[in-house]
């Protein structure tokens, strides 16, 4: 039986953050292409209510970490071992209709560059229904309340119903993608570099927005990035990624004060920063 | 000239053209545009997508002819394109691509490669090794410093960085940005320096340009942009860049 969406209560979900269950568990992934081990025995785990941000450079396996979660890793990768926990349940270990459930209604992903990840024939409206028609049993009216409830909270006006991915510009279109990745007030949202595609004035309300989201539904986040002042203002606890490894994972306050790796602190010294005179920037430890 | 460039309201309309003119209102992506560059100093043009900043840059290295205004160089002057996927011929040697803005000159050939040779060295790109390499073989930052060696060839007074560092991972836009200020310290380059990210220009620069749909809105040292910034644009773009 399809469960009603009446049932998602969000205070609910707030009261058990409190406690401090963990959610999402990665333990030991291992992931390859060809000879390569592009996820080297990757150890995550993220508790309710909680942000965790991936960082790492391009091709430090992060974004292929946040697809596996969701069990879509990419054609011609294999996993050669681990496993993912959502809710203590082994994703991979699922049958194919359960996970087709899981996608969507428990885990949703937000994918960098909104245009190519939207579908550009299909309206707002019409992908954000598919979103609600493929895990609730619901009306046609209460579908269009919940589409308008959905864009309301990513603060985008009820006219966009109607409007296709190329009449938005590039914030809204995000803030579309978060709408579609929220719709089912998932327990875990997957967001790779959502940002990055943006403007820095679009960036900043982009992510005051994903932090008020995440405080009110409480949803835990797994936000992948390469930009640790990004990671400042959304993280709760962060893990550095490299070469496939997680080499360094702590409390926000603790990695960005005081890094214990190399790496670590070529990522944040390398980064130019508001107000502090430099000569040059940091390229190696 | 004490500057190594000047813009006097500079203007580039681009009108909605052929079938659909009647539809595309006219779009004036730069509009009254003054600023000089002083020589070997920074100027730093920020401002966000559609502003007009990759135009301005077109217009100073003349691929792009200005409406209205004038811009004047004392000196040669070349530019660094925002990927170094896209800005270098996939099927040209690095030597080839590097001495290829000598060609036109009547320079001879063996001196073409004599200064061909210099000039990676001088981006850090072990020189005679890579002459005959093709671009693929290289990382991003190092297709960014061939793109750099080929602007320096021509020995030019102004450089015009346009988004130099947009594409590359962080580690490497540090690299980079070095590489950019030693250089200018050498050979006392002048830089027009086009970003949409205020860290990486407040870097760079000496002098800061912030424009808004087509406009400067505000140009000032470095120090004050950062420090006490005037117009309310400034001040929001800002507040926006998350620190830490």
């Amino acid at each position: 039986m399809t469960p009603k969406l009446a049932g998602i209560d969000d205070n609910q979900k707030r009261a058990r953050s409190a406690m401090n269950d963990i959610i999402l568990k990665v333990e030991g992934l291992k992931v390859r292409i060809g000879e390569k081990f592009v996820i080297n025995g990757v150890d995550l785990e993220i508790a309710r209510g909680k942000v965790l941000a991936l960082v790492g450079e391009s091709g430090s396996g992060k974004t292929l970490t946040g697809l596996a979660a969701l069990d879509l890793l990419p054609e011609g990768s294999v996993r050669e071992g681990g496993a993912i926990f959502l809710r203590g349940r082994d994703i991979f270990s699922m049958e194919k209709e359960e996970k087709r459930k899981m996608r969507g209604k428990d885990i949703a992903m937000v994918f960098q560059e909104p245009f190519t990840a939207m579908n550009p024939v299909m309206s707002v409206g019409d992908q954000i229904r598919e979103v609600f028609d493929a895990h609730f049993d619901i009306s046609g009216n209460d579908t269009g309340r919940k589409i308008k409830e959905v864009l309301n909270s990513v603060r985008l006006p009820d006219s966009l119903i109607k409007s296709y991915p190329h009449e938005l510009s590039g914030g809204m279109r995000q803030r579309a993608m978060l709408a579609m990745a929220i719709a089912c007030s998932p327990d875990v949202l997957i967001l790779d570099e959502p940002t990055t595609a943006l403007d820095v004035s679009i960036q900043k309300e982009m992510l005051d927005l994903i932090r008020q989201l995440q405080e009110k539904k409480a949803f835990a986040a797994l936000f992948i990035t390469h930009d640790f002042s990004v990671v400042n203002m959304v993280a709760d606890n962060v893990a550095v990624m490299k070469e496939g490894r997680i080499i360094e994972c702590g409390l926000k306050e603790d990695v960005l004060r005081s890094p214990r790796e190399k790496y670590t602190k070529k990522l944040i010294g390398c980064v130019p920063r508001i107000g502090v005179k430099q000569r040059r920037l940091l390229t190696d430890v | 000239m004490s500057n190594a460039a000047e813009l006097k309201d500079l203007r580039k309309y681009f009108k909605g053209a052929g079938f659909f003119s009647s539809k595309i209102p006219e779009i004036r992506a730069v509009d009254g545009v003054t600023f000089s560059c002083e020589k070997g100093k920074t100027f730093g043009l920020v401002g966000e997508s559609g502003c007009g900043k990759s135009t301005i840059a077109k217009m100073v290295v003349g691929i792009l002819r200005p409406d209205h205004g004038e811009v004047s160089v004392d000196g040669e002057k070349d530019i660094v394109f925002q990927d170094p996927y896209s800005s270098l011929n996939p099927r040209m040697t690095v030597g080839q691509i590097v001495g290829e803005p000598l060609l036109v000159t009547g320079v001879k050939k063996k001196e073409i490669a004599e200064r061909v040779i210099s000039v990676l060295e001088k981006v850090r790109l072990g020189g005679i090794a890579c002459l005959g390499r093709y671009p693929h073989q290289f990382s991003g930052g190092e297709r960014q410093r061939i793109a750099i060696a080929r602007s320096l060839v021509r020995e030019p007074s102004l450089l015009v960085l346009d988004e130099p560092v947009s594409s590359l991972d962080v580690s490497i836009q540090a690299d980079i940005l070095n590489l950019l200020k030693d250089l200018q310290d050498d050979l006392f380059l002048t830089y027009l320096f086009i970003s949409h990210d205020l860290r990486v220009v407040e870097f760079m620069s000496d002098i800061v340009g912030v424009m808004k749909a087509g406009k400067l809105v505000e140009i000032s040292s470095k120090e004050e942009i950062y420090s006490a910034p005037k117009d309310p644009y400034t001040k929001k773009l800002l507040n926006s860049i998350p620190i830490f």
